[in-house]
């Protein structure tokens, strides 16, 4: 039993790390929490369903389907809701606002189309759980686990042994640095969101396939903030720490005292780091110096 | 028996760090009343970490800060400019979404007395005091020559004049230590001699004490009584402008080594 | 007067007045709060359970909600005023979503999410009107006095503010805790003039349609907030516009507000008691204090 409870709290910390990593990452060049993740991650979730269900296919094209139309999605919105605002140099409230404003409008919208029905994908795996010594595991919880790792440990490599990567982890410290590694900063942008959508688009796919799909699924996008904000300002690495913890924590509590209360424990936990430990795990670990309060 | 001039702002074995970088270097400043006195040094040299230290924006790691020998290091930049000190930024920070007035008004805030419900109430004491405010207003507009362009949004100022507004608000809290951060810089050779009077007006008419940051040696020179020179953090030389040129460290610092 | 019209001006009027503490916090101030619907929803509760359980008259029920606001105010604000302006923003998006599920949970008093039935209408127009107006006087004295400055130069620069000598914590947390008594005195007005309260009319949906108004109207001008809050209380109630589509359009508005004219519509126009005055007797005058444009 507690076996199963922590491989499934892993599991759902690895969607939370893939929608956190997003979100730390477009926080850490443009500095805003960005809410329209969010929305990408609902949009792909819609997207992996009629795909998956008009073609046909198995698991593995949707993914893939899922990850472009993210990308995709992030570039457009940033074009659309954040550059005007960048380029006239507007304050970073303004971004946040426009952010929440997008998913607001995205989520209302499909409300408005399609109606706040729940969606079923039908079944990409072959088998539904997996039975091993007494104990059992949803496959859908094992592929989730399985591709966020490999999403992961494949951004660590572009962070750090590819140019783009290196540029987007300089424009972190200092948005001006990546013009002096000759790389145009909008291109820089734009592919940080494409980054960040990707990871939204297969967060969004496993969410949907295990939750189903619905307008709001992109609310979940609060859970990926919690875990930014407890991993520390921007930090990748505390963030996906932070989003295991997290999920781990989580599943703990619906299993052992109920679900009513786990929206409020997290955010709980939310609000004690951000008084006591600004810093968040990465400060405790001394990964980064960010700070959550305004003193400058 | 000569009187001695009083200790105004005292740093005591001053040391700053960021991360790993040492910005300030165990700086001892002495700073009398009444003076009129300068910071130069070569760019990154801790300039304006100082004065972000004495106007509270930083709590340095080590030493003391006093002002009229009351400890100020550890305060915020709020009570530090009831205490009396008032400063400029280098790259100016009006408030944008303040008119020319406004923007000096709003520094007069600190000295009104009426509370947040008699504002909201508006009572009589609040328009009393809002019309001395508009007074006060007026006369450091004239004193940087800024009057007839109340009206005008910051923004939409000449560069030079926003640093004469900069000055103005800073003035507005009526402070009795007035740190300028490179008060010329960006600033033409006319508009330059335009400033050091005014800021000479202000030494004596209002007799405060000046504290400033510049990279014009020709003004620095000038109008200062007393110099300290930074590098690498630290204090290298410390006198008058004519003993300062020819200490050889600072020459040194300079001319690069 | 038709009762209906007479019902949606009502609730224009109280819209309106928690439109005004918006104002003063996230357009004056800078500080996007979520939280207001859940002062609504103190001011509501707290009128409505004493004058339903215990037989307090409503005006003394009022100012009870009105000082339970401000307590709650006062206990979240000094946590979250420290923080950065978006983790403000989503503190406050916490303590609405907390005290909805307060009111769902403790069904004992509040009938859980049924809500609280048959509250009588005592609010009338005039009342409504009444109290406006006054709200609407002490919001044009904060922005006129040295508070509107204060809040002003907050908004631009908080360490420049600080530098010139302003304590903005207390600046902010003064603030919050006035724009929380206009949103305990609309809610305290609304549960008095539809009946019955329930947790659902205090979504966090209904502080982003307070933002909305203000970023439509303009963060600096209080004419165009005014404008704004009836323009867009009124024409969806006579457009009959479902719930979903209008959101919808709400959220599309601020959208392209901020990106077009993020000063809003009424940049930083404002009317004034003088040139109504000049209007009434045909003296126009061709310069009415219009300001420039830009943040």
């Amino acid at each position: 039993m507690l076996v199963q409870q922590i491989i499934n709290g892993l599991s759902l910390g690895s969607v939370y790390a893939l929608m956190a990593v997003g979100f730390a990452l477009v926080f850490s060049i443009l500095k805003f929490s960005n809410f329209s993740h969010g929305s990408v991650i609902m949009l792909s979730a819609y997207l992996g369903l009629w795909f998956s269900n008009r073609f046909d296919v198995g698991l593995f094209p949707t993914l893939l389907v899922c990850m472009i139309g993210g990308g995709t999605i992030a570039v457009i919105i940033e074009k659309i809701g954040f550059k005007p605002i960048r380029d006239k140099n507007g304050p970073l409230i303004y971004l946040f606002v426009s952010s929440i404003a997008i998913s607001m409008f995205l989520q209302y919208l499909m409300t408005a189309l399609l109606g706040g029905r729940f969606f079923m994908y039908r079944p990409l795996l072959k088998s539904s759980s997996w039975r091993f010594a007494g104990i059992t595991i949803p496959i859908v919880n094992l592929a989730m686990l399985a591709a966020s790792i490999v999403a992961l440990v494949f951004l660590l490599y572009v962070l750090y042994r590819t140019t783009i990567g290196i540029a987007i982890r300089a424009a972190a410290t200092d948005l001006s640095t990546p013009n002096l590694l000759g790389i145009n900063i909008n291109m820089l942008i734009s592919i940080t969101f494409f980054i960040s959508g990707a990871l939204a688009g297969i967060a969004g796919l496993f969410l949907g396939m295990s939750l189903n799909v619905y307008p709001q699924l992109g609310g979940l996008v609060l859970k990926a903030f919690v875990a930014t904000v407890v991993g520390g300002l921007g930090s990748l690495g505390g963030a996906v720490i932070a989003a295991f913890l997290l999920g781990l924590l989580e599943t703990m509590i619906t299993a052992y005292i109920g679900g009513a209360v786990t929206p409020m424990v997290s955010f709980t936990v939310m609000i004690l780091f951000l008084l006591f430990k600004p810093e968040g795990v990465a400060g405790l670990l001394g990964l980064s110096s960010g700070s959550a309060t305004q003193k400058l | 028996m000569k009187e001695q001039p009083k200790t105004l702002l005292q740093m005591n074995n001053v040391t700053m760090r960021f991360g790993g970088v040492v910005a300030v270097n165990g700086v001892n400043i002495n700073l009398s009343e009444g003076r009129l006195a300068g910071i130069i040094g070569p760019n990154g040299a801790g300039k304006t970490t100082v004065f972000n230290l004495i106007s509270g924006v930083y709590d340095p790691v080590e030493g003391d800060i006093r002002f009229r020998d009351q400890v100020i290091s550890g305060k915020s930049p709020s009570e530090i400019t009831h205490l009396g000190i008032a400063r400029t930024f280098q790259n100016i920070r009006l408030f944008k979404g303040l008119n020319v007035f406004d923007n000096v008004k709003m520094a007069t805030n600190c000295r009104t007395e009426y509370s947040f419900m008699e504002g909201v109430l508006g009572l009589p004491r609040v328009w009393r005091q809002e019309k001395e405010s508009a007074a006060e207003v007026e006369r450091y507009l004239e004193l940087v020559g800024l009057l007839g362009y109340e009206n005008t949004w910051p923004e939409n100022l000449a560069y030079g004049l926003q640093r004469k507004l900069e000055l103005a608000r800073a003035l507005a809290t009526k402070p009795a230590l007035l740190l300028l951060d490179e008060p010329a810089a960006g600033l033409n050779p006319t508009e330059i001699r335009e400033l050091m009077d005014i800021i000479r007006r202000i030494h004596k008419e209002l007799d405060m004490t000046i504290l400033l940051i510049e990279h014009h040696m020709d003004m620095v020179m000038d109008i200062c009584e007393e110099l300290w020179v930074m590098n690498f953090g630290k204090v290298i030389a410390n006198g008058d402008p004519e003993h300062i040129q020819r200490e050889p460290e600072v020459l040194r610092a300079y001319l690069g080594s | 007067m038709n009762s209906y019209l007479a019902s949606i001006l009502i609730f224009t009027g109280i819209n309106l007045i928690s439109v005004l503490g918006m104002f003063l916090l996230m357009g004056l101030t800078g500080l996007l709060s979520f939280g207001q619907v859940g002062f609504m929803a103190i001011g509501a509760y707290v009128t409505a359970i004493s004058y339903m359980r215990f037989g307090l008259p409503f005006g003394a029920g009022l100012l009870l909600g009105v000082g339970v606001s401000l307590l709650v105010g006062l206990v979240i604000g000094t946590v979250t005023l420290k923080l950065r302006n978006d983790y403000f923003a989503l503190a406050t998006y916490g303590f609405a979503e907390v005290i909805k599920n307060v009111l769902i949970y403790f069904s004992g008093y509040t009938g859980g999410s049924m809500g609280v039935f048959g509250i009588p209408a005592i609010v009338t127009l005039p009342m409504v009107i009444v109290i406006f107006l006054a709200a609407l006087v002490l919001c044009r004295n904060f922005k006129v006095s040295k508070l509107g400055r204060n809040s002003l130069a907050i908004r631009n620069d908080e360490l420049a503010a600080k530098v010139m000598g302003i304590n903005t914590f207390k600046q902010k947390l003064l603030v919050f805790l006035f724009s929380a008594v206009f949103g305990s005195v609309a809610g305290s007005l609304l549960a008095f003039s539809t009946y019955y309260i329930e947790p659902n009319m205090f979504n966090w949906s209904k502080s982003v349609e307070l933002i909305v108004i203000v970023f439509f109207g303009g963060i600096n001008s209080l004419t165009g907030v005014v404008f704004a809050g009836m323009a867009l209380t009124l024409l969806p109630e006579i457009l009959h516009f479902g719930a979903e589509w209008r959101m919808v359009i709400y959220t599309a508005i601020i959208i392209v507000t901020m990106i077009y004219r993020p000063t809003g519509l009424f940049g930083r126009w404002e009317l004034s008691l003088s040139q109504i005055l000049g209007w009434i007797k045909g003296r126009r005058k061709s310069a009415v204090g219009r300001g420039g444009q830009g943040a």
